[in-house]
C-alpha cells in the first residue's frame, strides 16, 4: 500500500466516523486524519494501513471506492469483529477531532465557553457563596456514630451471603 | 556494590506517606534518605497546556503503568483490574483528584460492629489530630458543619464552588431528602502557603501544574528537603537486607540511569511504596531469616488487597451543567448510605460522589460511563444534545478484605531492572456486589430526581468479564493490628517479625471505609513517623524486639 493510498483510506475512515454537520466540519477538514494515521502507526506499526484496508474491503471493492452506506457497513462489521482495535481507532479519532481549532470553534458557536486546553486560562471560578439552597443544603441532613456509640449488630438475616468468619473485636 | 554512609532511616517511596514521614523525621533531627524509582514531574510535563491533553491523559501520561510503560514504572500482572499508580516523586498525588474526605469513626470499629472485618488497632479519635496536621501542610478546601461527620478544625480555604452541576444535584438530593455536602478537597480555592488557587481548569486527573492541588512534590517535599531529608530519584529498591536475627540492615537499590547497584545501610527501614509496591518488595526480600519474604512468617503480606467497590452512573439533564469546567471530583458527597443498615441486605456502606466529565473528546467517548456517542451521521446531533449537560455519580463502597485478594510475584513479567512484577488477584465478595447493585439503584434514583432524560451505568463489566474495575485505591496488604498472628504490623506500622522495619502506606489499612484514602494514608503515616521520632533510640537499638 503506497502512502497516498494509506492517506486516502484514513481520510475516508475518519470522514465516515465524523462526517460533519452544520458548524461541525468533517474530520478531514480539521486535519484529524493525519493525527489518527500517526497514532495508528505509533501503536500498530506501518503495516496497520494495509491490514485495515483488507479488513474494510467489501466484496472486492476497496473502502475508498464504497458509497457511504457501504463504508458504514464495513466499519460496523469492523466494530463487531475487532472491538479492541476499533475502540482504539474511535478514541484516536474522537480525541483528535475535538482537539482541533475548527471543532473548538464549533463548540463555542453553540454557546459553550471552551478553552483550547485546560491551562493556562482555566475557567472562571465563581467563589463559594455560603448561600443555603444554592451551594449548601437548605435543610442539612446526615448522621454518624462516634466510637463510643458503636455496638454489635445482628447480621443473622444475611446468612446467604456467607460473610467471612466473624473476627474477634479487639 | 557501592555503599553509602549509614543513615538513621531509609524510606522507600516518595508519595503521600513517604513525604509525610520524611518531613516529620527530618524535623526531628534524624538523618533520612528517601529512595524513589521515578523522577520529578515538572509542571510542563503535565499535559494541561497542550491541545491533545486528553489523548496524553489516556496514553503517555496515563494513570496506568501498563499503558504508560515508562522505564521507571513496573508492570502489573493481572486480568482482574486496571491497577493505577504513579511512580515518581509525589507518587500518585502527581495525578489524582485530591479528593479529601476522612474515614468515619465506625470505619475503625467494624470488628465490633459485625466481626466480618477487623477493628483498627486505634480509633478515629486517636487519628484526628494527625488528620489536622496533614491538612495544614496539604491545604484543604471545604465547608464546616457536615452533620454526617464529626466536627473538625477549620479548613484552610473556602470550599470549591459546586457550580451549575451542583445546583442540579442539590435539587435532586433535596427532593429525595438525602444527605449531601460540598466535598472536602486537597485543592485550594484561595491562595494558601504561597500557592496559587485552583483556576477551575477541570483536568485534575492529570494532576495540577499550578500547584493548587496537594501534589506532595509541591507541598511536602520542599519542606522535607529544607529540613534536611535527602531524596534520591531513579533509585529502584530491589530488596531489604536482613541479618540473622531478622532485623533489617538496609536496602539494595538500582540506579536506573546507570544500572549500578548500591547498598544503603540504615538503622530503620520504612516502606512507603503503596499497597501493591510495598508487599511486592517484602516478598522480593526473602532471606534465611525471612524465608517467606520480609516479615511474612504468617503468610499475610500481600493479602486482603482492597480498592473500594466502584460503579458509575451518568445522566444527562436539560440544564447546563458544564462538566468540563471545575475540579473533577469537588462537587459534593452524599453519605446517606455510609453506615451499615442490615435491612438493605448487606453490611457496610457506600458514598456517592458527584464528579465532572473532562473535555469534549472524553465526553464524546462516553466519559466515565463509557456511554460512547455514536459515530457517523448521528454523531454531531448527539454531541450537541449531551455536551454540557452531563452529571456523573461515582458510587464508592467499602469492600471486604478477603485473603484471596492479594499481591504475589509474577512468574512471567518483570520491570526494566528484571525484578518480578506484582501479580494481582481481586474480586468482589457477594456482599459487596449486592451493595454496589443497591448503590447503582440509588444513584439512578438521584438521576431521576434530577429529571434526567438519559442514564448510563458503568458496572465495570468489560473484556468479557463481569467486574474489571479501575483500581486507584491500593490498600490493606500489610494490615496492622494488635495480634501478631492476624496482622503484619502493630499499630505503629512496625513489623512484628522485623522490629526496625515500618510499613507506613495504605498497605496498613485493615479496612478502607467508603471514601478516598489519601488523607487517611497521610495521617496514619504521620502517626507512625511520630512514634518512630519519639522512640527512635529504643527502636533503632539492635536489642529492640528481643
Amino acid at each position: 500500500m503506497n502512502p497516498v493510498e494509506s492517506a486516502e483510506l484514513i481520510d475516508a475512515v475518519c470522514d465516515t466516523l465524523l462526517p460533519g454537520e452544520g458548524t461541525f466540519p468533517s474530520a478531514s477538514l480539521t486535519g484529524t486524519h493525519g493525527i489518527v494515521a500517526s497514532r495508528l502507526r505509533a501503536r500498530y506499526g506501518a503495516p496497520v494501513f494495509a491490514s485495515l484496508a483488507r479488513d474494510l474491503e467489501r466484496d472486492g471493492t476497496h473502502f475508498v471506492d464504497l458509497d457511504e452506506a457501504g463504508r458504514v457497513a464495513a466499519l460496523t462489521a469492523l466494530e463487531a469483529d475487532e472491538p479492541e482495535f476499533f475502540a482504539f481507532l474511535l478514541a484516536a479519532t474522537y480525541l483528535a477531532y475535538y482537539a482541533t481549532p475548527p471543532v473548538i470553534d464549533a463548540i463555542r458557536l453553540d454557546g459553550h465557553i471552551y478553552n483550547d486546553a485546560p491551562q493556562p486560562l482555566g475557567y472562571e471560578l465563581i467563589p463559594f457563596s455560603f448561600t443555603p439552597g444554592i451551594d449548601m443544603p437548605l435543610d442539612p441532613k446526615g448522621s454518624f456514630k462516634w466510637t463510643f456509640q458503636m455496638e454489635r449488630i445482628d447480621i443473622s438475616s444475611l446468612a446467604d451471603l456467607q460473610l467471612p468468619g466473624a473476627q474477634e473485636s479487639e | 556494590m557501592s555503599r553509602f554512609d549509614p543513615v538513621d532511616v531509609v524510606i522507600v517511596g516518595s508519595g503521600m506517606s513517604g513525604a509525610v514521614a520524611a518531613l516529620r523525621l527530618a524535623q526531628a533531627g534524624l538523618k533520612v534518605v528517601c529512595l524513589e524509582q521515578g523522577d520529578w514531574t515538572s509542571p510542563a510535563a503535565h499535559p494541561h497546556t497542550r491541545a491533545d491533553f486528553e489523548w496524553e491523559r489516556l496514553t503517555s501520561f496515563a494513570t496506568s503503568p501498563n499503558v504508560r510503560q515508562w522505564d521507571t514504572d513496573y508492570p502489573v500482572d493481572t486480568i482482574d483490574e486496571a491497577t493505577l499508580m504513579w511512580n515518581g516523586v509525589g507518587g500518585s498525588t502527581v495525578h489524582y483528584t485530591g479528593t479529601w474526605p476522612r474515614l468515619r469513626p465506625s470505619d475503625f470499629r467494624k470488628g465490633l460492629e459485625h466481626g466480618c472485618q477487623p477493628d483498627w488497632p486505634f480509633t478515629y479519635e486517636d487519628l484526628e489530630s494527625f488528620y489536622d496536621q496533614v491538612d495544614r501542610v496539604s491545604g484543604v478546601s471545604g465547608l464546616l458543619g457536615d452533620r454526617a461527620m464529626p466536627e473538625r478544625m477549620p479548613y484552610q480555604t473556602r470550599p470549591l464552588p459546586p457550580g451549575p452541576i451542583g445546583a442540579v444535584l442539590a435539587r435532586g438530593f433535596d427532593k429525595l431528602g438525602w444527605h449531601w455536602w460540598p466535598m472536602p478537597e486537597a485543592i485550594i480555592a484561595d491562595p494558601y502557603d504561597g500557592r496559587l488557587p485552583c483556576n477551575n481548569c477541570g483536568n485534575c486527573q492529570s494532576g495540577c501544574p499550578r500547584g493548587s492541588l496537594n501534589d506532595v512534590s509541591f507541598t511536602y517535599w520542599p519542606r522535607a528537603l529544607a529540613a534536611g531529608a535527602q531524596l534520591r530519584t531513579l533509585a529502584r529498591v530491589e530488596r531489604v537486607e536482613s541479618d540473622a536475627s531478622g532485623r533489617a540492615t538496609g536496602v539494595v537499590y538500582v540506579d536506573i540511569m546507570s544500572g549500578e547497584r548500591f547498598f544503603q545501610e540504615a538503622k530503620v527501614v520504612m516502606l512507603a511504596a503503596n499497597g501493591v509496591g510495598t508487599p511486592r518488595l517484602m516478598l522480593l526480600s526473602e532471606s534465611s531469616s525471612h524465608p517467606l519474604g520480609l516479615a511474612n512468617g504468617n503468610d499475610l503480606v500481600g493479602r486482603h488487597l482492597m480498592h473500594h467497590g466502584l460503579a458509575i452512573v451518568e445522566a444527562w439533564v436539560d440544564e447546563i451543567t458544564d462538566p468540563h469546567k471545575g475540579v473533577e471530583s469537588a462537587v459534593m458527597i452524599s453519605s446517606q448510605f455510609a453506615e451499615t443498615d442490615v435491612s438493605r441486605g448487606f453490611i457496610n456502606g457506600f458514598t456517592m460522589h458527584i464528579v465532572r466529565m473532562n473535555g469534549a473528546g472524553f465526553q464524546a467517548l462516553g466519559s466515565h460511563s463509557r456511554h460512547t456517542m455514536p459515530w457517523g451521521r448521528g454523531h454531531h446531533a448527539e454531541f450537541r444534545k449531551r455536551f454540557g449537560h452531563g452529571i456523573s455519580i461515582v458510587c464508592m463502597g467499602d469492600d471486604l478484605p478477603l485473603p484471596e485478594n492479594r499481591v504475589t510475584l509474577s512468574e512471567t513479567m518483570v520491570d526494566s531492572s528484571g525484578l518480578p512484577a506484582p501479580k494481582i488477584a481481586y474480586h468482589l465478595h457477594p456482599n459487596d456486589r449486592r451493595m454496589m447493585d443497591f448503590a447503582i439503584d440509588r444513584a439512578v434514583d438521584v438521576a431521576n430526581a434530577c429529571n434526567a432524560w438519559e442514564i448510563a451505568i458503568n458496572r465495570w463489566d468489560r473484556f468479557g468479564r463481569d467486574y474489571v474495575p479501575n483500581a486507584f485505591h491500593l490498600y490493606g496488604t500489610c494490615r496492622m493490628g494488635s495480634d501478631p498472628a492476624t496482622s503484619v504490623t502493630n499499630q505503629w506500622g512496625q513489623c512484628w517479625e522485623a522490629p526496625n522495619v515500618f510499613v507506613i502506606d495504605g498497605s496498613l489499612m485493615p479496612t478502607g471505609g467508603a471514601v478516598n484514602p489519601t488523607s487517611t494514608i497521610g495521617s496514619v503515616a504521620l502517626r507512625c513517623a511520630d512514634h518512630l521520632a519519639n522512640h527512635f533510640e529504643e527502636i533503632a537499638s539492635p536489642l529492640a524486639g528481643r
